[in-house]
């Protein structure tokens, strides 16, 4: 496979081509050859890699994936991916949940630290809920789960410290999945510049969802405001558009 | 007949264009904050605006396939597009035999075979009507479906060529296409070389027909340079920041 490496970090749009499958004569190439990895984005259609969306080209050197960065509205399931969620309904031992998704994923009702089927959430439609995605198949509905994972510490769901879990109070604001993406990067300052007007907790879901809460609701109305304005401006748009905004606090 | 100068004695048609010259175009992507992706699209005098949302669960029982998506297109034009003002008919044979068309045209370039039982729509009304306005639809559905971020083998450009009084021209107008002469709308993946679409009205000779099919893939490679020339730029805008009109 003979990658273009001068279009990563390049615009693409849908049918440019990424690369060409070389078919090599030589012996001594085939042991070089290395098999290339794609990701979202780009597809094999008829021996050429094709971008198949708009966006950037990248190059991922930790998983050594060529993907392509996007920013879309609508959410598809993945594996692993942590998502803000609304109670539809209770069928049987399971709770059928809103994730933005084609289909409603399903929860089971013991899928909380320390649930059992006698102590378990109470949740009615209407309830949020930060989960983790452990099924996501074309195929098949996908499915959540608020065990915490490897990284996250397990803490049971009714003390109320666990990552995942039932979220009480506060709101939530839909935004494009660029932006949450952008929200969860550890070296996103807009959080950090919020958190220095005033005190909040937020979960952000890659679904496109953020739940943000904090003591005093006019507090959350003014956060909730600063990040769908957030989405429209640049660095120096967002500091004059925080300093508006909580001046009156 | 007609006392019409389609094409003046210096080869300039009604509106002052060369023969294979299109019409200006300018565009705008994601208008709507409801819709998945959403475009607006003028070519000359012609306005259309085009809405998709998917793939989201199927509103018709029934009507799922376990294996792909199932692509609803909706043409219609606004009762104000015309001349004179138009009943609402939206579903009057015109406009659905376009957006059955439009749908085929889509069916074959989007990838559906990723989002099994589910929908993808396309809506595209058109504001104002000045020829050529499925050629336009298919235009503003393509920059809808870049904007809502669906996955397509390749970018779908489309554009319509006649004859009139023995010349071949690019991109009728409203005036031209009621000439009477045929009209060929042709819509294309400009890098693959493929046609997704090809109709024509009225009757050509062999030689006539090969001049006007020219003309026309000329004219959607025209378009597409105009298109993808902005569309860049576009992309930038959109992974960096999603700015929206509303």
């Amino acid at each position: 496979m003979d990658i273009d490496k001068s279009l990563i970090n390049t615009s693409l749009l849908p049918g440019d081509i990424v690369g060409t499958v070389v078919q090599s004569t030589s012996t001594e190439n085939e042991g070089k050859q290395q098999p290339v990895r794609i990701g979202p984005g780009l597809t094999l259609l008829d021996d050429t890699l094709v971008a198949v969306k708009a966006g950037k080209l990248r190059y991922d050197t930790l998983t050594k994936r060529y993907f392509l960065e996007n920013n879309q509205k609508r959410y598809i399931c993945a594996v692993g991916d942590m998502v803000v969620g609304t109670i539809k309904e209770t069928v049987g031992e399971s709770f059928r949940v809103d994730i933005g998704t084609a289909h409603s994923a399903l929860l089971d009702v013991t899928g909380f630290d320390g649930a059992s089927r006698r102590n378990r959430p109470d949740l009615f439609p209407g309830d949020l809920i930060y989960a983790r995605v452990t099924v996501a198949n074309k195929d098949l509905e996908p499915e959540i789960t608020c065990l915490s994972s490897q990284g996250t510490a397990r803490r049971d769901w009714i003390t109320g410290q666990s990552v995942f879990g039932p979220l009480k109070h506060g709101f939530v604001i839909n935004c494009s999945l660029g932006m949450s993406r952008r929200l969860l990067d550890p070296n996103c300052e807009l959080f950090k510049q919020i958190g220095d007007k005033c005190s909040f907790e937020a979960a952000v879901g890659m679904n496109g969802r953020v739940w943000i809460t904090s003591e005093d609701s006019r507090d959350i109305v003014l956060i909730s405001n600063a990040l769908e304005y957030s989405q429209h401006l640049d660095d120096q748009g967002i500091e004059k558009m925080l300093n508006t905004l909580f001046k009156s606090r | 007949m007609s006392k019409i100068e389609f094409i003046s004695p210096e080869g300039l048609r009604v509106d002052g264009r060369r023969p294979q010259e299109v019409r200006k175009i300018n565009y705008r992507l994601n208008l709507f904050s409801r819709a998945d992706g959403s475009a607006y699209y003028e070519q000359g005098n012609t306005r259309v605006l085009a809405a998709v949302y998917g793939p989201r669960q199927v509103t018709r029982r029934g009507a799922s396939k376990h294996d792909r998506a199932i692509i609803n297109c909706e043409y219609s034009m606004a009762t104000f597009s015309t001349g004179e003002r138009r009943k609402s008919a939206k579903r009057d044979r015109r406009s659905t035999e376009i957006s059955v068309v439009i749908r085929q045209t889509f069916e074959s370039v989007i990838l559906t075979h990723l989002y099994p039982r589910t929908q993808i729509d396309i809506f595209m009304q058109v504001l104002q009507a000045d020829g050529g306005t499925r050629c336009a639809c298919i235009n503003a559905a393509s920059l809808a479906l870049i904007d809502a971020g669906i996955p397509m083998r390749d970018f779908v450009v489309s554009c319509a060529a006649g004859m009139i009084d023995g010349v071949a021209l690019t991109d009728l107008n409203y005036i031209e296409d009621s000439a009477g002469g045929p009209d060929l709308p042709l819509a294309i993946l400009p890098k693959q070389n493929k046609i997704c679409l090809l109709q024509m009205d009225s009757k050509l000779t062999i030689e006539q027909y090969e001049e006007v099919m020219q003309m026309a893939v000329e004219g959607c490679k025209q378009i597409h340079a105009v298109l993808d020339a902005k569309l860049k730029d576009v992309t930038d805008q959109l992974v960096n920041k999603r700015k929206t009109l509303l």
